[in-house]
């Protein structure tokens, strides 16, 4: 049955959209999340990315209900929910150590969200409570798509890591609900267990046709299973948008040095306008920049990052000393300086190898140049 | 056995000999010496060691001195465990929980562990004197009716021993993870249930041990019953180590050896059959 989840009907489907209004969350003195404004549409798989303490997870437990809200709005679906009791909020949460009840069986961990609610049964008006063997049937289902038969009487100390990822899985689903939270939930899991497991839980998205908000401060699992990214700094929203968008025309220099690996290189310069046409000077030679705008005034200080795919060795006009060369197999990494900023080059290995001490010149294409305000860090377009 | 097993045999058993010396000389021969003493009779100056055998081990054993000891013995235990459980969880229950000021409740609650059986039992005492305590009235434990003195004693056992099980359930209780906790508030268990379900199945080792414990202290209370009736009125509460100290005078003293041995054998099966019974029940985490 595509698009819908295993046993779920079209009326079972409900609204599910995620709307922040001004939300703020403090603890005590400190402020965790900075009024943000976000909206998480309905059915979509949105990723909340940021490094630790950037008030992600805080996010995550407002709309759980684990938290509560200082200021702001807070919606799912039609409803506000700032003073909804979290067992009424109708969304599941997958917790980064899975949070697995350890005295009972998988049947029971997948099992117990079913018992204290009410819920929809196929054919019928009102919600009820479900029968024992209404509920084993749900439980088996799940856990036939999960791949868990077979564990179902095993207790969560006997699964191995990624069985017990799967389990918090099975019982964040069983019970159909408007959202799924997911806070880190692959970052007990090893590389290549973790690697599966986000296929896996795109394409699970994609059954269940739910939506799905996810924490994680991994850059590769945001920007494999996002629909769209929203990127937090400090408690404050940063930028959101496709994982293109994000990378492509990041919004200031925290976005741009944050998505991305290794990350953008950033070169402090000055903008020279000469002859109308937008140059920046970086002490070490000069770079052509796109396209001359208002934002660009001759004389203004600046930061123009690239992403190290688009530098290229000897075809450009910057004096660079190359530092270091880590080769990684099919791509190498040139690190070499540049007017005393470390600038990172991403490139074929097939090329010359360059040797540390040499003295090279970079360059890249105007189109690739992405130029910040050295003060306020935003973008200037 | 190859020789390396031969010296690491040798060397586990040099390991345990100084404690293995410790029980020897502080359990196993003082309990060689009541067995010894049970199987004589003195006269009543104590100058006459006669041997009688195991004969006065069956009549003091199925004896009413003992029986009846041993009756109220087991009643002051149902009084104190159960309520002392009950209580200790209740209160850490609801002293786990992250509010300021809340150490000072903690320290007031387990306040009971530093203080001895002497000085709760002397206040409780003068709480509960019939005659100048403020709660002397109260018919359901008053000290001056044989039918409830029991009950008077046993709660000023329960309040002695309520700072012990207060934090050993505390203790249990904030080793559960927040995020199972969190879980459950997720999956819609309100408080009684998420505490039935899932917080009592997670310190189920912790109550297993309290229960031993408590059982054990109950079979082995005296400072309390001493201070506050005396054993009385009308020996109404006299457990049997209340009558095993009463058999101090010489005549009495091999029919006191035998009372001691037979409380160690009933309170060592009661043990055991504890353990056998609740070991099935308790969940040990991963």
């Amino acid at each position: 049955m595509p698009g819908s989840a295993p046993g779920t009907t079209e009326s079972d489907r409900q609204v599910s959209e995620i709307i922040f209004e001004g939300v703020t969350k403090r603890f005590g003195d400190v402020t965790a999340v900075d009024d943000l404004d976000l909206r998480v549409e309905h059915e979509e798989f949105m990723v909340l990315l940021g490094p630790s303490g950037c008030g992600k997870t805080t996010v995550l437990r407002m709309v759980a209900g684990l938290d509560s809200i200082t200021s702001g709005t807070l919606r799912i679906g039609d409803r506000v929910v700032n003073d909804v009791e979290a067992k009424h909020r109708n969304v599941s949460m997958v917790f980064q150590s899975y949070a697995l009840y350890p005295h009972l069986s998988v049947f029971k961990n997948i099992e117990s969200p079913l018992i204290p609610r009410d819920m929809t049964v196929e054919g019928e008006a009102t919600p009820r409570r479900l029968h024992p063997h209404e509920r084993a049937e749900r439980v088996r289902a799940i856990a036939e798509t999960l791949g868990l038969s077979e564990l179902l009487q095993r207790k969560p100390v006997a699964l191995s890591g990624g069985q017990r990822q799967r389990v918090a899985l099975a019982r964040a689903i069983v019970s159909r609900p408007a959202a799924f939270l997911m806070d880190e939930p692959l970052s007990n899991l090893d590389a290549k267990l973790r690697a599966q497991t986000r296929v896996e839980l795109a394409d699970l998205h994609k059954r269940l046709a739910t939506t799905f908000l996810y924490v994680t401060h991994d850059q590769v699992e945001a920007m494999t299973m996002a629909d769209r990214l929203a990127i937090l700094d400090r408690g404050r929203l940063q930028q959101v948008g496709t994982p293109r968008d994000v990378y492509d025309r990041p919004r200031n220099l925290f976005v741009a040095r944050f998505i991305g690996s290794p990350p953008m290189n950033a070169v402090p310069a000055t903008i020279r306008i000469d002859l109308g046409e937008p140059w920046a000077d970086t002490g070490a030679g000069r770079i052509r920049l796109p396209l001359l705008t208002a934002a660009l005034a001759d004389g203004a200080s600046v930061v123009i990052g690239v992403r190290p795919e688009d530098v290229h060795r000897d075809a450009g006009t910057i004096d660079a000393t190359v530092r270091a060369v880590e080769w990684l197999g099919p791509e190498r990494h040139v690190m070499c300086d540049v007017a005393g900023t470390t600038v990172t080059i991403r490139e074929a290995a097939e090329k010359r190898d360059p040797q540390p001490g040499e003295r090279i010149t970079v360059g890249c294409d105007p189109q690739h140049v992405h130029v910040f305000d050295a003060q306020t860090t935003e973008r200037l377009e | 056995m190859n020789t390396r097993r031969v010296r690491e045999s040798l060397w586990a058993a040099a390991l345990l000999l100084p404690s293995l010396a410790v029980f020897v000389a502080f359990f196993f021969y003082p309990l060689y010496r009541l067995v010894v003493l049970g199987l004589h009779q003195q006269n009543r100056f104590g100058t006459t060691n006669r041997y009688v055998g195991l004969s006065q081990f069956r009549d003091v054993l199925t004896g009413d001195e003992f029986r009846s000891g041993l009756w109220i013995t087991v009643q002051f235990v149902l009084l104190t465990v159960p309520l002392g459980l009950v209580l200790g969880i209740l209160l850490a229950v609801a002293a786990n929980r992250r509010l300021r000021g809340i150490k000072i409740f903690h320290t007031i609650f387990a306040s009971t562990v530093a203080s001895s059986v002497a000085v709760t039992s002397v206040i409780f005492l003068m709480l509960i004197n019939p005659q100048i305590g403020y709660f002397g009235d109260v018919p359901f434990f008053s000290l001056s009716n044989p039918h409830t003195a029991l009950r008077g004693v046993a709660l000023s056992s329960v309040w002695e021993n309520l700072g012990l099980t207060f934090i050993i359930v505390l203790a249990a209780l904030q080793a559960i993870p927040d995020e199972i906790n969190e879980a459950a508030v997720l999956d819609g268990y309100g408080p009684l249930r998420k505490l039935w379900k899932i917080t009592l199945p997670l310190i189920s080792p912790s109550l297993m041990f309290l229960t031993v414990v408590l059982v054990i202290f109950g079979f082995q209370a005296f400072g309390q019953i001493d201070i506050i009736t005396g054993g009385g009125p009308a020996g109404a509460t006299q457990t049997v180590v209340y009558k095993i100290f009463n058999s101090q005078q010489p005549i009495a003293q091999g029919r006191g050896a035998v009372m001691a041995v037979g409380l160690f054998g009933v309170t060592f099966l009661v043990s055991l059959a504890q353990l056998a019974l609740l070991e099935r029940r308790v969940h040990y985490g991963n």
